[in-house]
């Protein structure tokens, strides 16, 4: 199989208002590897969760394209889009988005359901939620998890159908340190199985993770020498 | 992880509005069982009706009222002994007598009280008769109740079946011919008319039909009511699911984030309120399909699922349109 590698060139992404467009992101060049663990640094609001919607195809550019694995994907459709997202991405979000009746299990099969029964391989269910800790805690709904558990099942949820590409937004922004801990250890273990790994943070605990460091500013990427 | 599970959890976090949405299903299931089960009751009286109607009027179509001209040509083409009258209130015309005496005060001769009990043979003439009257249907004329055995044919336009008196010689050969026509096409069902009709039986059947009357205006009422109370309910429900699709927006961008299609979307929100409505649907229509013969199941089927799918393809669609990432920010 061809590695993973996901390019973005001359992206923009301008959002309508009525006090006049706001552009978010500006140019931006970014192409991604196997085995990359990228750091988009940057304070709140200067377009890292933009940048990552539309590397997780959740949003389309206003210009500019976003090639995978030479493919460029901005003339999909939905469903093609869905479709890559459910088999080659695994997102993380800083407010975890869990649906909070359904179970712990069930939350993270929530992208199995998604792709063609057996097309995929996949963790072990017991023993991924055994790595992040919450095997006790399989069969309960979602809502009664702590934040950390929450965090921890979300990215559960991302490596449940092994991803070619982890993309995770603020993973512990709304952490203490100890679950911050816990959550940079998950992410290494994905790293070190050369799954490029793209977070975007403003917290600078996440920088000695980091192969590539770029810094956000005004909708501009930056790489950090 | 199933649909069933999905189902189950929406219902464990919405209780209420669940609840709602199964109650309004429920009560439209049961005012659309009892308009069904009405208008088959109906439809039973009136074929009953119909089959009881003895074949003994036979009607022709006018356009026009037909003239004094008209009307002694048929006379003299009809079976000798035959009563012959013609009506002066609206248009009605009869020839060889008429179960309605009311309709023989004027021109002609007027129906002898006691043929209707001596069980006299009619044709009636009518101009009221709708075009598109077929032999077999049922006509009301007047308040009363006839059967259309057949009808006369007219080539010409209606403007030829002028008074004689005020029409030239062509126009009166015309009309001549005309009513040569209608008469030779009234004379065989005349002569096919079984013997031995009772009159009287008539007056029965029309009592009948009279009492038939309240059942199918009740009918019409409730048709009425079940329509306007499913539209109303359908406009209800609709608004029900438009708030919820809202209040979910966060979950279905969720879904779309981690790999469903739009289209997966828009089925999960059909399944959902489908199971919901569809069962108490389908719970308050069983007793009626067991009572009404034979039992419309698929057309009741068919219907409950376009009513469900009228109430919910808009607020699903929108769910399956709406924007991942906008939705997923807005949390």
């Amino acid at each position: 199989m061809t590695p993973f590698a996901m390019e973005l060139a001359g992206v923009t992404r301008t959002f309508p208002s009525v006090g006049g467009d706001i552009r978010v992101l500006e140019g931006v060049d970014l192409c991604v590897e196997t085995g990359d663990r990228i750091v988009l640094f940057g304070p709140s609001g200067c377009g890292k969760t933009t940048l990552l919607h539309v590397m997780a195809l959740l949003d389309r550019p206003s210009s500019g394209n976003v090639l995978l694995r030479g493919e460029n994907s901005i003339p999909w459709t939905e469903a093609r889009r869905a479709e890559h997202r459910a088999r080659h991405i695994g997102l993380v979000f800083q407010q975890f988005h869990l649906l909070p009746w359904h179970s712990v299990r069930d939350n993270l099969r929530l992208r199995l359901r998604y792709l063609p029964a057996g097309t995929v391989p996949r963790t072990n269910e017991d023993d991924l939620l055994a790595r992040v800790g919450l095997a006790h805690r399989a069969d309960h709904p979602a809502r009664l998890l702590s934040g950390g558990e929450r965090q921890r099942l979300c990215v559960a949820r991302a490596l449940h159908v092994p991803p070619d590409l982890l993309l995770a937004d603020e993973p512990t922004g709304n952490l203490d340190e100890r679950n911050s801990d816990a959550v940079r250890n998950l992410f290494r273990e994905v790293a070190d199985r050369k799954t490029p790994v793209v977070i975007a943070t403003h917290d600078t605990r996440w920088l000695p993770f980091a192969t590539r460091v770029f810094r956000f500013e005004q909708g501009r990427l930056t790489e950090e020498p | 992880m199933s649909l069933a599970t999905d189902i189950a959890n929406n219902w464990r976090a919405r209780p209420l509005r669940a609840a709602t949405l199964a109650t309004l299903c429920l009560m439209t299931g049961l005012l659309a069982g009892a308009g069904v089960w009405t208008y088959q009751r109906a439809a039973r009286e009136t074929a009953s009706l119909r089959a009881a109607w003895p074949p003994d009027r036979v009607t022709l179509a006018f356009t026009t009222p037909p003239t004094r001209a008209l009307y002694l040509e048929l006379t003299r083409r009809l079976p000798p002994g035959s009563w012959t009258g013609f009506g002066v209130r609206g248009s009605t015309g009869w020839v060889d007598g008429t179960l309605a005496p009311l309709f023989f005060q004027g021109v002609g001769s007027a129906l002898p009280p006691d043929a209707i009990a001596r069980g006299e043979r009619f044709a009636l003439v009518s101009n009221q008769a709708p075009p598109d009257q077929r032999p077999g249907a049922l006509l009301r004329q007047q308040g009363t109740m006839y059967r259309i055995l057949g009808r006369g044919t007219f080539s010409q336009p209606v403007e030829h079946l002028l008074p004689a008196a005020s029409a030239g010689p062509a126009h009166r050969k015309i009309t001549q011919l005309e009513v040569r026509r209608a008469a030779r096409d009234i004379q065989p069902l005349l002569r096919d008319l079984p013997d031995g009709d009772r009159v009287a039986l008539v007056d029965h059947l029309m009592k009948r039909a009279e009492a038939g009357a309240g059942f199918r205006r009740l009918q019409a009422m409730l048709a009425a009511a079940v329509l306007v109370s499913a539209l109303l309910t359908a406009l209800v429900i609709r608004a029900l699911l438009q708030a919820e699709v809202r209040e979910r927006e966060t979950e279905f961008a969720l879904r779309r984030a981690l790999g469903a299609r739009p289209d997966q979307i828009r089925n999960l929100v059909l399944a959902e309120v489908g199971v919901t409505g569809a069962l108490p649907l389908a719970l308050a229509l069983l007793p009626y399909l067991a009572v009404i013969q034979p039992p419309p199941v698929l057309a009741t089927i068919g219907a409950g699922v376009g009513w469900i799918l009228i109430c919910t393809l808009l607020p699903a669609t929108r769910a399956a349109a709406l924007s991942p990432a906008s939705a997923l920010k807005k949390n």
